[in-house]
């Protein structure tokens, strides 16, 4: 009898608190943020210049800021959240509700609800452990008083902190880079699915044939241009140094220190001297020294059919490598080259993917460049089909290792 | 001493008055230039039949964009920020699968000199078949008339069938300080979520309307680099008919379908050029180019007829000028000096009349 008593003591005590401090029904959020720990910086990736196009932090809601709602990227695996929350014109208690799913396959992660608790306070997410691989998060907090109300926002779960140039990271490249790589935990596979990724992605690049650069300004990529186009569900034409700088900026985006690479070998004279009908009947340009690729599926196409596979004339061509990967011809830099598709990998087993170096498949830059029939028998391998390269091949061209700028500049292609 | 002092403060003050005023003009030449880009050298929405216009007008400088980095270029000093106009010319009505949405996307740099100009246009032209540095497309145009001091293009064969990689045409010209870039685009036939992105190789038409864009732009950006507005006016007699010109004897200006129809030549504007029959020899005026052609031309096409890349073969004759052939929007002028020399005439100034007559 006093048991219940008491029950019921307490539960018109909460009832009462409830209720009676509140004004009007309208309640509202005035924030709901994720003060802890702290999350790596964020760029929108908006607008120009980077100090103006900062994401507000900590990460989740405040009704005082100009954009109210920020995300949030941390790395893999973190823990310790502490959620701070307010809500206005509200009872002064009521119930929260957290729950956080994967954005890319809708699975829960992880929810709780706190009841009661003030409507202003913070409360531990105790429990919560950022998932061990990357992805994008879900945050969903739910305030249940009169009626119920909710706030979203979403986090990045990135191996590492973002490298320059991507640091900080753009939220409209995180989009594509954690959905590429999402379920990757460790950089071989984090670098692969990313390379994969840029080159399957719909809509997305398609190799001119013309073989020229459309998305670099000098020697800074212009990122916010090329995502607008296919955010608005456009294809975009690019060469090998615009698809590798992307590569380069997504896998930077997750943690991963790489650069792009820019590579020459032994060379063939100008047509008629080089022995083909040069540049081939679908290229378009002036050729100097150049060489001959095996039959490549160029980004764009479907490496999974025969007749998409083609060969090109190419004075030079870009790769993405790990900084300070060992300069060529050094054969133990892994190469990642999302620009097109090769039917066969270094063994000689089928592959139709890019290259990207991997324990599973490896890439290694001398024998991507070129691999010679005396070590596959029967056999000519990698990228370079004639002419036969020398001890020194491939070599560092042009621009040599480097990193591209980036800028959400004005810019048409 | 003390006098010294004060004449040294007030030199120093002199100075400063005198360089913050002329930071001052220089910023207002530059707020005007690019207004005039925006509002009067960009083209307009239904100004190329059919294409919806969106424009930016912008400044940055080239070295914050990495230039300085770039190999095998012999520009020093990339310390510089041109006027930038971005546009994009979008046509969404034919209804032709695979020509619709059709984009011609256009952006011009305005630099300080021709030279920072030439490698940026040499740079635009960047491309896996020659080293950087090096133009990467072939030079020409897309219907093998002049245009600028130098042009370079690249299109597929407008009559091959759909494949991947040809939905795309890049179209960049240099002159003086200008560099410019068009790239005529089609979407693939499979849409956004296509395996294999097929195209269909951009059409004729297109790539003449893309040129038709780069010579309006050009002819109008020379307008306002050679202050057009402020050049005086000059009652231009032709035949005894009265006509205006614009500029003074060295630069004169003539409206060109005007005077040939005080000669009583036939002619009309067809697209890009004005082309007409004076004493039974063809003459061409073509906007942006830095030539008369007179007589009979001819044009072909890049290997073997199997590219949209067209280059002069064969003219009669060519009258060099000192500047585009300019467009404002209503009328093509050319200068009078290379119109009396294309037409075998010659011009005589007495006062502020100036008359075209025979040899």
């Amino acid at each position: 009898m006093r048991l219940l008593h008491l029950k019921l003591m307490k539960f018109w005590i909460v009832a009462l608190l409830f209720f009676i401090p509140s004004h009007s029904f309208a309640q509202r959020w005035r924030y709901c943020l994720l003060v802890a720990p702290e999350s790596y910086p964020l760029r929108w990736g908006e607008r120009e210049p980077p100090d103006a196009d900062m994401v507000a932090m900590p990460p989740g809601l405040d009704t005082s800021r100009t954009i109210p709602t920020s995300p949030g990227c941390y790395k893999v695996g973190k823990s310790g959240f502490w959620l701070s929350y307010s809500v206005e014109n509200a009872g002064l208690v009521g119930g929260l509700f957290v729950v956080v799913w994967d954005g890319i396959t809708g699975e829960t992660v992880w929810q709780r609800y706190y009841y009661p608790v003030w409507r202003e306070g913070v409360v531990s997410l105790d429990g919560l452990v950022l998932p061990s691989y990357i992805t994008v998060l879900g945050f969903q907090v739910v305030w249940l008083g009169y009626g119920s109300m909710f706030t979203r926002f979403t986090v990045f779960v990135v191996l590492d902190a973002p490298k320059p140039p991507m640091s900080p990271a753009w939220v409209s490249l995180l989009r594509y880079s954690c959905r590429w790589a999402r379920g990757t935990s460790n950089l071989d596979d984090a670098a692969q699915a990313i390379t994969f990724g840029v080159f399957f992605q719909r809509p997305g690049f398609a190799y001119p044939r013309d073989t020229a650069s459309h998305w670099l300004n000098g020697t800074t990529f212009m990122l916010k241009a090329l995502l607008d186009e296919w955010n608005a569900g456009r294809w975009t034409d690019g060469n090998c140094a615009d698809v590798s700088c992307l590569t380069m900026l997504a896998l930077c985006s997750v943690g991963l220190d790489f650069s792009v690479r820019q590579l020459t070998g032994t060379l063939l004279p100008p047509p008629p001297y080089c022995g083909r009908n040069c540049p081939p009947p679908w290229e378009d340009g002036p050729i100097g020294f150049h060489f001959h690729t095996h039959d490549i599926c160029s980004i764009g196409s479907d490496p999974t059919v025969d007749w998409t596979y083609k060969w090109w004339a190419w004075g030079w061509h870009q790769v993405c490598v790990l900084t300070g990967a060992p300069d060529p011809p050094s054969n133990d830099a892994g190469i990642w080259d999302p620009t097109a598709a090769q039917k066969e990998d270094l063994n000689g087993n089928g592959y139709r993917n890019p290259p990207a170096h991997h324990p599973n498949h490896l890439w290694w830059q001398k024998d991507y460049w070129q691999k010679s029939h005396t070590r596959v028998p029967g056999a000519w391998l990698g990228l370079v089909n004639e002419p036969i390269q020398g001890a020194n091949d491939p070599q560092l061209y042009g621009l040599g290792t480097w990193k591209c700028g980036v800028s959400a500049g004005s810019w048409q292609p | 001493m003390r006098q010294l002092k004060t004449l040294m403060i007030l030199m120093l003050a002199g100075v400063i008055f005198l360089w913050g005023n002329l930071s001052e003009g220089q910023k207002m030449d530059e707020e005007r230039m690019m207004r005039l880009l925006k509002e009067f050298v960009a083209l307009e929405s239904n100004e190329l039949h059919g294409f919806g216009a969106k424009t930016i007008v912008d400044r940055k400088n080239l070295k914050a964009y990495g230039y300085d980095k770039i190999p095998n270029v012999p520009i020093r000093n990339w310390d510089v920020t041109p006027i930038d106009l971005y546009q994009r010319l979008t046509r969404t009505e034919t209804g032709m699968l695979g020509r619709d949405p059709t984009d011609i996307f256009i952006r011009v740099h305005l630099l300080p000199d021709r030279e920072i100009a030439y490698w940026v246009a040499v740079l635009a032209t960047t491309s896996q078949l020659a080293p950087v540095g090096q133009p990467g497309l072939p030079e020409g145009s897309w219907t093998g008339l002049p245009i600028g001091e130098k042009s370079w293009a690249s299109a597929p064969n407008p009559k091959e069938p759909p494949a991947p990689g040809i939905g795309t045409a890049n179209l960049v010209v240099w002159d003086g300080r200008l560099a410019l870039r068009v790239n005529v685009h089609y979407q693939p036939l499979g849409g956004p979520k296509a395996r294999t992105a097929i195209f269909l190789p951009i059409a004729e038409e297109d790539l003449e309307a893309g040129e038709l864009a780069a010579r309006i732009i050009l002819a109008k950006a020379t307008l306002v680099l050679i202050g057009w507005e402020q050049l005086p006016s000059l009652r231009l007699v032709v035949n005894g008919t009265s006509l205006r010109a614009k500029g003074s004897q060295g630069s004169l200006f003539v409206p060109v379908g005007l005077v040939m129809k005080a000669l009583g030549c036939e002619g009309e504007r067809k697209g890009g050029i004005w082309v007409g029959r004076w004493r039974g020899k063809k003459v061409t005026f073509p906007i942006g180019a830095r030539c008369v052609l007179v007589g009979d031309w001819s044009v072909e096409v890049l290997r073997k007829g199997r590219s949209g890349v067209k280059r002069m073969k064969g003219v009669e004759g060519k009258v060099g000028l000192k500047v585009p052939v300019l467009y404002d929007g209503r009328e093509i002028w050319v200068e009078g000096e290379g119109l009396a020399k294309a037409l075998g005439l010659k011009l005589e100034q007495k006062g502020q009349t100036i008359a075209l007559l025979p040899k």
